[in-house]
């Protein structure tokens, strides 16, 4: 019975399970990557055709998109030092630095959204354009994939909130930072294509 | 074996995952987007050299976050880490340049609008 104890209390250690799922979660963000670039390819031909509405000079905000930018990098950010501390297995700050993570990646998707709402109403909505429907796919295609990263992250803080940093959350973790890792990268290219070069 | 594939966790948890490596990667992060904001904000570049820009600092950070954040290229991300993130550039290329290349094409060669050809038979007019 002791010998079960003091393996309970124990660092847990990782076994060659954790690198197949995390291979098997690379391959599925490469696939991911994928369906982005199809739908970026849809943007690049589609952005000129704006059939009479307005073109992205018109209706982006650069220093309004510098903040969702800046929002998600320092999210990704705060991801990678949550993380570090689930490998030193510190329960407390990694409630906390994912914590932060969340807000700062609700706070995206609620600046994203009201920048959507905002276009919607002023009549600029994704039937208006080719143009602004392959804008609204694109955008709003990484909107959901940060919005499932978020139900995900919420669910897996109350996780260790109740049941404490087992190995499975610790691997659940890793994924979770790799998939909000990617997704910055996504939005770095959304920046640059979309909203840089729609507006210069 | 096991000193040959050492498990991915515990490789990031002793050389990867380092609070430096991710306050640089995150400076780094930080330095070029700004560029590319006071680039496109202020103007103060046009045309094809705008274009090449942007995209250069886009892949730039590409790279960052991949070396800083995904740790890629630490020993414990496995030759068929990289094959398949090489195969994935592959067909995104594929993807994008041939999708851009096709509709070039294909709008170079649409038939011209009404007002285009009522120009053009204008400009021909006289042997009309």
């Amino acid at each position: 019975m002791e010998s079960v104890n003091t393996q309970i209390q124990q660092v847990p250690k990782y076994d060659k399970t954790d690198d197949t799922i995390v291979f098997g979660f690379w391959v599925y963000l490469m696939t991911d990557c994928v369906l982005f670039a199809a739908l970026f390819a849809v943007y690049a031909v589609l952005h000129n055709n704006t059939f009479g509405g307005p073109d992205g000079a018109q209706i982006f905000s650069p220093s309004y998109v510098l903040v969702e930018t800046i929002a998600l990098l320092t999210s990704s950010f705060t991801c990678g030092i949550g993380l570090i501390s689930a490998y030193n297995m510190q329960k407390n700050r990694v409630i906390g630095w994912f914590s932060v993570t969340f807000l700062l990646g609700l706070s995206f998707v609620v600046m994203e959204v009201a920048e959507f709402s905002h276009l919607i109403h002023s009549g600029d909505s994704f039937k208006r354009s080719a143009f602004l429907s392959s804008y609204f796919t694109l955008v709003g295609t990484h909107g959901l994939h940060v919005t499932v990263g978020l139900i995900g992250m919420l669910i897996l803080i109350i996780r260790i909130y109740t049941k404490g940093l087992t190995k499975a959350s610790v691997r659940r973790l890793t994924l979770l930072s790799l998939f909000w890792h990617f997704l910055d990268i996504i939005w770095i290219f959304i920046f640059t294509i979309v909203y840089m070069l729609g507006f210069s | 074996m096991d000193i040959e594939t050492p498990n991915i966790l515990e490789d990031w948890k002793d050389h990867g995952a380092k609070i430096q490596v991710y306050i640089v990667g995150f400076a780094i992060s930080i330095l070029l987007t700004l560029i590319a904001f006071v680039i496109t904000f202020y103007h103060l570049l046009s045309g094809w050299e705008n274009v090449a820009l942007l995209i250069f600092l886009a892949i730039l950070q590409l790279f960052v976050q991949l070396i800083f954040f995904f740790h890629i290229g630490s020993k414990a991300q496995s030759k068929w880490n990289i094959l398949i993130f090489l195969f994935m550039i592959m067909i995104v290329a594929i993807l994008v340049i041939g999708s851009l290349w096709i509709m070039t094409n294909l709008n170079s060669k649409m038939m011209p609008t009404t007002k285009q050809m009522i120009q053009y038979m204008n400009a021909q007019g006289a042997a009309l």
